[in-house]
């Protein structure tokens, strides 16, 4: 079959920081044609941030993070709060099947870009409009960033040593998870328009869509009344033991070991030299191993910790014993699985040079493809404005003239 | 409740998956569609997974199950017989789209006749199906090989150790890209490809700042007790309120002037302005400097004052005041508690189930939005059960053994 998924559906996108341009870099791998709306003046603050050493701080164009979440877009200035803009942003609009934003509550309809507007000029429209709490409700001003969603969902408090502090997550996953819920529902009323024509207008709420994933543990609260209670590094539901993270020799170095079968325990305790434990009874069974997981955590940290990682990983490795070693950023660059499945794909950006990119992980015929770097700023003016909506170069020249784009 | 499409009711799902699935089915149900998960006579093996209920006969109840199940249909195979391989073959022929796991789409493509034909597979697995590794095939893993392990934890300051993502947060995020990919697959028709979705892959995929920080400056993250990993080694944001709760004011310090100066009129009012009202507190932007890591001294000290005056009141008040003044700051909350917040109350996130047979009914979490179509209208609040073993076998194999009736697209209006 010929061409991307989403090869003829265009996407106008009012999106920035991270939930936002995940949701359309989806899209775009996929086929979409993403032209990406940005304020001439204030453009988004990851467009500096994260630069490579020696880079001008101020410069708009070198963001690394920027590059990597916004490959596949075109980008065009226009400032919506001048007073010729809406009346652009609309001829634009008509012109889209799918538009996304992340501006926060209402912003677009301060622009007169409201979903009943915007229907008005291109029935069957797709209108996602993510925001933290979603619209209407108390919340619905509230100011939320991806750790911050984290932590009212519950998911925050869920991470962490049982019995310990909550240590949170060290990333924003909130914000990439609503991009990807982001990223379905669009797919789902593209879909839904096949088959009855309809359009839709989507008001998803970031932080709901960090309550979905606490899993199971609302239920478990209702159902059996128990409260969430961390689980550390155990994986979620297992009786494995040992398991968990092992501090190895060197800065930071770490390992994971988990054993399950009586086989994996007895391969353990040969190689770290305690046949003893193989004998004792409360160690015997799976099951009695769980119940005992500090004192063997301490057992199993004391052989690793003389020891490098990857002798660890070696050794119980042809011992049978699952292990893994705890991948640094650098390492995760030449991990063969990701390496051989075309997870790292290449573009040349004009000024960073040729990037390599994370490209998601769906594997298929169907995409991801990688088909350009993160835009310049403004860079497709002229195409879009001249191109797309008939402009001239004067009037497009008029319009930078009076700051509209 | 939230609403399905309607129009995906015609959509048809065979879900084969394992524990790398459970969400990407879920969430494909909970779009509307058709989706029957298909169990061995015995039932799937996560009718028997970690958290366990026991029903009012007696018997465990796997609420894992129920949570990722809820809405489907199930039909019982037996491939080892002649009459299960004909029925596995006849529903992968019907589908749409089929959903598998590493261990099903091996053994459906090694016992059917033709495999699954030309209808498109989304397969969920740890590494990938060119990858499997089944020893290391759970989250532990999984985060470790995914970039996850080493962002979380605890910090120097607190016997350093890195903390895993709690429940399977690399099976959710695989599960959000499957069911991305079982859409695109559907839009796709009916062309026999494979969309093979890595967990590990998902992992790294949201780990935020570790690739681009890596590949553009070659810094490395600095995990922190508190969360939120950054390049250089800073304080902790996390701090215990008055009542013993934990509240994450993330950046102590307000983004506009006007957000400073009603902090710090409220800090005052409640006796707690300290020194800020000296002029070297004045302006915000010499406290808060260009770099968000990088705080001047003065805000430093503004920044130890606003945490005194936070751990001095409870966190549900710094939360919501805090919130009424534009501080994009947090209480740390168990997941049960987002059952009582209005917030989801009024917009009806949580949606009713029950187990079959019983009586009482629970809340369980929806789609993360509210849809406003001509084609979806909102729908009653159901009580969503989950299937029992087989429940629909019979009613399934009628019913996709007939084409889907009134299939025939509308007009695009694509342009």
């Amino acid at each position: 079959m010929p061409g991307l998924p989403l090869t003829g559906v265009r996407v106008l996108d009012f999106t920035w920081v991270i939930s936002g341009p995940q949701c359309t870099h989806i899209l775009g791998d996929f086929g979409a044609e993403v032209i990406k709306v940005e304020w001439p003046h204030y453009p988004d603050g990851m467009r500096n941030r994260g630069q490579p050493p020696g880079t001008d701080p101020g410069s708009w164009e070198e963001g690394g993070l920027w590059n990597n979440l916004n490959r596949n877009k075109r980008s065009v200035t226009l400032n919506m709060r001048h007073p010729r803009a809406a009346a652009i942003a609309l001829d634009l609009v008509a012109q889209c099947d799918v538009v996304v934003a992340n501006m926060g509550p209402h912003v677009l309809e301060s622009w007169g870009l409201s979903w009943e507007v915007m229907q008005s000029v291109r029935p069957g429209l797709i209108y996602l409009c993510m925001t933290g709490f979603g619209l209407g409700g108390p919340n619905e001003g509230y100011l939320v960033f991806g750790p911050v969603m984290q932590a009212i969902s519950g998911i925050h408090g869920m991470t962490g040593r049982p019995g310990a502090e909550p240590a949170g997550l060290g990333y924003s996953y909130a914000d990439y998870t609503a991009g990807y819920f982001g990223a379905l529902a669009v797919l789902a009323a593209l879909q839904d328009r096949e088959a009855t024509g309809n359009g839709a207008m989507i008001d998803l709420g970031q932080v709901e869509a960090t309550v979905a994933l606490t899993s199971v543990a609302i239920l478990d609260y209702q159902v059996n009344g128990r409260p969430f209670s961390a689980w550390g590094n155990v994986p979620f539901g297992a009786d494995d033991a040992p398991a968990g993270l092992y501090r190895c020799q060197g800065e930071d170095s770490w390992c994971a070991i988990s054993v399950r079968t009586d086989d994996q325990w007895a391969a353990l305790t040969r190689v770290i030299g305690r046949d003893d434990l193989g004998c004792d009874s409360r160690f015997s069974a799976q099951k009695s191993r769980a119940g005992h997981r500090p004192m063997l955590d301490q057992v199993v940290s004391a052989w690793t910790e003389p020891r490098t990682r990857d002798a660890v990983v070696t050794e119980l490795a042809d011992a049978g014993v699952p292990c893994s070693p705890v991948l640094t950023a650098e390492e995760m660059l030449a991990d063969p699985a990701l390496r051989a499945r075309g997870y790292y794909q290449e573009a040349t950006h004009p000024l960073l040079g040729p990037r390599e990119f994370q490209m998601g992980a769906i594997q298929s015929p169907a995409g991801p493809e990688l088909r350009r770097a993160g835009p310049m700023f403004g860079e497709a003016n002229d195409d879009i404005y001249g191109g797309l909506l008939g402009m001239s170069p004067d009037h497009i020249r008029e319009l930078a003239a009076e700051a509209v784009i | 409740m939230r609403q399905p499409f309607p129009s995906f009711q015609q959509l048809r799902v065979l879900d084969l998956t394992d524990r790398w699935g459970q969400f990407a089915a879920k969430l494909v149900t909970q779009l509307g569609a058709d989706v029957v998960v298909a169990e061995p006579p015995g039932g799937h093996e996560l009718r028997r997974a970690w958290p366990l209920a026991v029903s009012p006969a007696g018997q465990p109840i796997s609420l894992y199950f129920w949570h990722f199940n809820a809405g489907k249909r199930s039909v019982a195979l037996d491939l080892e017989t002649g009459e299960g391989r004909s029925a596995a073959a006849g529903l992968v022929a019907a589908a749409d789209v089929v959903l598998a796991g590493a261990d099903s789409y091996d053994r459906f493509s090694a016992t059917l006749p033709g495999g699954f034909g030309s209808t498109p597979v989304v397969a969920l697995s740890a590494y990938g199906l060119d990858h499997r590794d089944d020893e290391r095939a759970d989250e532990l893993h999984v985060a470790a090989r995914g970039g996850t392990a080493g962002l979380s934890g605890y910090g120097p300051e607190e016997n350093s150790s890195p903390i895993i993502p709690p429940a399977e947060q690399a099976m959710h995020s695989a599960g959000l890209y499957g069911a991305i990919a079982a859409l695109l697959a559907v839009r796709r028709g009916r062309t026999a490809e494979l969309f093979d979705v890595s967990a590990q892959a998902a992992a790294f995929q949201g780990t935020e700042q570790l690739f681009s920080c890596w590949v553009y400056r070659r810094e490395v993250l600095h995990r922190r007790g508190g969360g939120y990993a950054t390049p250089f080694p800073t304080g902790r944001w996390q701090l215990v309120s008055s009542d013993g709760s934990y509240f994450y004011p993330l950046g102590l310090l307000p983004r506009t002037q006007r957000e400073w100066t009603d902090l710090k009129d409220w800090m005052r009012r409640e006796g707690a302005i300290q020194d800020l009202d000296e002029p070297a507190y004045a302006d915000l932007m010499e406290l808060r400097g260009q770099n968000p890591f990088v705080i001047s001294a003065p805000g430093q000290h503004a920044g130890e004052v606003i945490s005194d005056f936070l751990r001095s009141i409870d966190a549900e008040r710094a939360y919501r005041e805090g919130q009424a003044m534009k501080m994009g700051w947090g209480r740390v909350y168990q997941p049960h508690e987002t059952l009582g917040e209005e917030q989801f109350v009024l917009r009806e996130l949580f949606h009713r189930t029950a187990w079959p047979g019983t009586s009482e009914v629970y809340r369980t979490q929806s789609l993360p939005w509210i849809i406003q179509s001509a084609s979806v209208p909102h729908a009653p609040d159901e009580v969503v059960y989950p299937p029992e073993i087989g429940q629909h076998t019979r009613d399934v194999l009628d019913a996709w053994a007939k084409p889907v009736s009134g299939t025939e697209p509308s007009a695009s209006t694509e342009r």
